[in-house]
């Protein structure tokens, strides 16, 4: 050991601060050299920034501030937006999308019905600055329902036109309308305005010029009939939930104003289900561990020519996966957070060579140490885990429409453990076993992709698993890691389909 | 660390040419010395310097004036010898010593018996191979914990003590050899 110390503190003192002779190297050769490197990055950015500005297909994953309230959102933003990792981009490029993607939590835009100024008399209607008016809109909403009529709209499938008495002109009936006061008996009435057609209709309303944007919230009813195609009503608009509609006040080219109106439906998803979802995992390992080792110094036998050896038995594991199925009953809160129950099934286990190193060091004779390095396969681990578990989880479900949904869930979960552990011992051919049990805690998170049809509906996710003291509960030591991930399929029944 | 407008201002006060190439021109040699001790050859030193100081020079955001240059420096200094290792040297730790037979070529004008001049202390360096050079440097010269060497060279502890063993057990070979020389001169 003193010979070590010896040694490092000749070198150490010597050459701690060598300093030799660097005339030769100029700073201009260094200035020349940070000028390139400086101006190849600037030129990737530029490059990047305008290629990704004009003609890319830029992916945008990150955090952003959905509609109405905070949330995490994955958004795909087509050609149209930079790609910057600032949070004031981000936030600017999710408003710029607004108009154009299909948020979260939020049903696509019905553009319904086309009314007439006067219809609008009596709605709450809030002026935007023009300058935000290209991808701003402006939503409110009720909580709490106050139900005063029923409003029907129908829209013909095709063109109506008659005579009016008014102006002897052919007319366009472009809605209908039957207003049903509580109690009273229905009364109906038409409404007209100047004939356009359908084709005419869509590309001038796209090039009209909007003075404003106006926002009325409006209540859903409590019940309406059932739909056929010409009715834009949802059939299943919950109890008391707000329906949003959008008006957009425009003028056409004779001038005559008109108003575009764009409803928004609420999504409709039960409240509750029961899953069963079965998935593999794979649990990272390390590609080898030193189990024993003897890297004592101390055993050198000079007179055997043998300066030092040691010994060491490594694993070597080849095999790892796991198989989980769960079955849970999960019931829907309020903003889309859920609450859930549930247990699972876990097997799982590797198997792993024991490779049996003896090295050392032997003088050839003239001085010189030569090293030798000796490796035994001598046997093989076999791992084999099963747990039962009982679960709590929580969550957020990002929802799309009534058919597709990214239901997210985090919780934790109790495990019984039992593992075995075998031995083959290739020397002797003896197979010999260790069973044990313990009780582990894990934490889980998962993210699924889900569609449904009425009550029954269809995930695929993926899952990763910390355990907390798996690896020493089964003896795996440390190259079995605590972490796996997976991926999952499940079915899942709905109880009912009336509530969100 | 910078952590306000005026750190980032004086950072890049520091970056202007004239400020840098008196930077430069004090630390050079210094960073030349670490980038012998790791590497053969004069022309790959030559390398790690402006490697070391472009970095310097592009990450001088995160210098904490607060503290000496010099340490932050060489830390650069060895960073880069590393990664021009793993780049351009066949990076492996020698298991046999018998291809390393060869290379134990005698270093001559050694001033008087039982000490060494730095360039002696260098080119017993050089002898080594590149994992058992630069563990030892990491560890007996620059004054890195095992557990810092593994980090650094992706290594396990283990190895990285069982390299040094073997720098150490070839260091005192290649000693031995030169003091028996110099005692069959004298």
């Amino acid at each position: 050991m003193q010979e070590h110390d010896e040694i490092d503190g000749m070198f150490k003192s010597g050459l701690e601060n060598f300093k030799p002779d660097a005339s030769h190297l100029s700073y201009g050769a260094l200035a020349t050299a940070i000028a390139a490197k400086t101006a190849v990055t600037t030129a990737t950015t530029v490059a990047k920034t305008g290629f990704f500005a004009k003609w890319g297909i830029t992916m945008y994953f990150g955090l952003a501030t959905v509609v109405t309230g905070t949330g995490v959102a994955i958004v795909y933003a087509p050609d149209h937006v930079a790609v910057e990792t600032n949070n004031k981009v981000i936030l600017a490029a999710s408003a710029e999308l607004k108009d154009e993607l299909q948020l979260l939590g939020e049903s696509p835009l019905i553009d319904s019905t086309i009314l007439s100024e006067g219809e609008l008399a009596g709605t709450s209607v809030e002026e935007l600055p023009a300058s935000t008016q290209s991808f701003n809109e402006v939503k409110s909403s009720f909580n709490t329902p106050v139900l005063s009529r029923q409003k029907e709209t129908f829209v013909p499938k095709q063109e109506m036109i008659q005579y009016g008495n008014s102006t002897g002109k052919p007319e366009l009936i472009a809605q209908q309308e039957s207003f049903s006061p509580i109690g009273l008996s229905k009364e109906s009435k038409q409404r007209k305005a100047t004939p356009i057609r359908s084709a005419v209709l869509t590309e001038s309303m796209t090039e009209l010029p909007l003075k404003n944007k106006k926002s009325v919230p409006m209540l859903t009813v409590q019940s309406l009939p059932n739909s056929t195609d010409s009715l834009l009503a949802s059939t299943e608009i919950p109890v008391g939930k707000v329906e949003e509609t959008i008006v957009e006040p425009a003028i056409d080219s004779s001038g005559n104003t008109l108003s575009r109106v764009k409803t928004r439906p609420p999504v409709v998803w039960p409240q509750s289900k029961f899953s069963l979802k079965a998935g593999l995992g794979y649990v990272p390992l390390k590609t080898e561990l030193i189990e024993n080792e003897n890297d004592g110094i101390t055993d050198s036998i000079p007179a055997l020519a043998y300066y030092y050896f040691g010994d060491k038995v490594i694993l070597r594991p080849t095999v790892n996966n796991e198989f989980t199925t769960t079955f849970s009953f999960q019931k829907r809160l309020k903003n889309n957070m859920q609450l859930g129950v549930g247990a699972t099934y876990l097997q799982g286990g590797w198997d792993a060579f024991v490779d049996y190193s003896q090295e050392y060091w032997i003088d050839n004779g003239v001085g010189i140490l030569i090293y030798q390095n000796d490796t035994t396969r001598i046997g093989e681990y076999n791992f084999d885990y099963r747990s039962f578990s009982l679960n709590l989880f929580t969550g957020y479900d990002f929802v799309f429409n009534e058919q597709w949904m990214i239901s997210t869930s985090f919780g934790f979960g109790l495990n019984q453990l039992f593992m075995t552990k075998d031995y083959l011992s290739y020397s002797s051919n003896d197979i010999s076993r260790i069973n044990r049990s313990d009780f582990v805690v894990h934490g889980f998170g998962a993210a699924d992709l889900t569609y449904r049809v009425n009550n029954l509906g269809f995930s695929v996710g993926a899952s990763i698993n910390g355990r907390t003291n798996l690896a020493k509960a089964i003896d795996g030591q440390e190259f079995h890691n605590s972490v796996s991930f997976g991926l999952n399929a499940g079915i899942h029944y709905f109880l009912t389909n009336k509530i969100r | 660390m910078f952590t306000n407008k005026h750190s980032r201002e004086k950072a890049i006060e520091q970056k202007r040419p004239e400020n840098f190439e008196r930077l430069y021109n004090t630390h050079k040699s210094m960073v030349y010395g670490i980038a012998l001790r790791y590497l053969r050859c004069k022309d790959d030193a030559n390398d790690v310097v402006q490697e070391t100081f472009i970095s310097a020079y592009t990450n001088y955001e995160q210098y904490d004036e607060s503290k000496p240059i010099g340490p932050w420096i060489k830390r650069i200094a060895i960073n880069a010898a590393l990664m021009y290792i793993r780049k351009n040297y066949r990076f492996k730790l020698i298991e046999n010593e018998r291809e390393l037979d060869s290379a134990h070529a005698p270093v001559d004008d050694e001033k008087e018996e039982g000490t060494f001049t730095q360039q002696d202390l260098i080119a017993i360096l050089h002898e080594l191979p590149n994992g058992y050079r630069t563990v030892f440097n990491l560890y007996a010269i620059d004054g890195l914990t095992h557990q810092e060497i593994a980090d650094y060279m992706e290594i396990t502890e283990s190895t990285s003590r069982s390299q040094l063993l073997k720098a150490r057990k070839m260091i005192k070979g290649i000693l031995e050899q030169k003091m028996s020389v110099r005692y069959a001169r004298a």
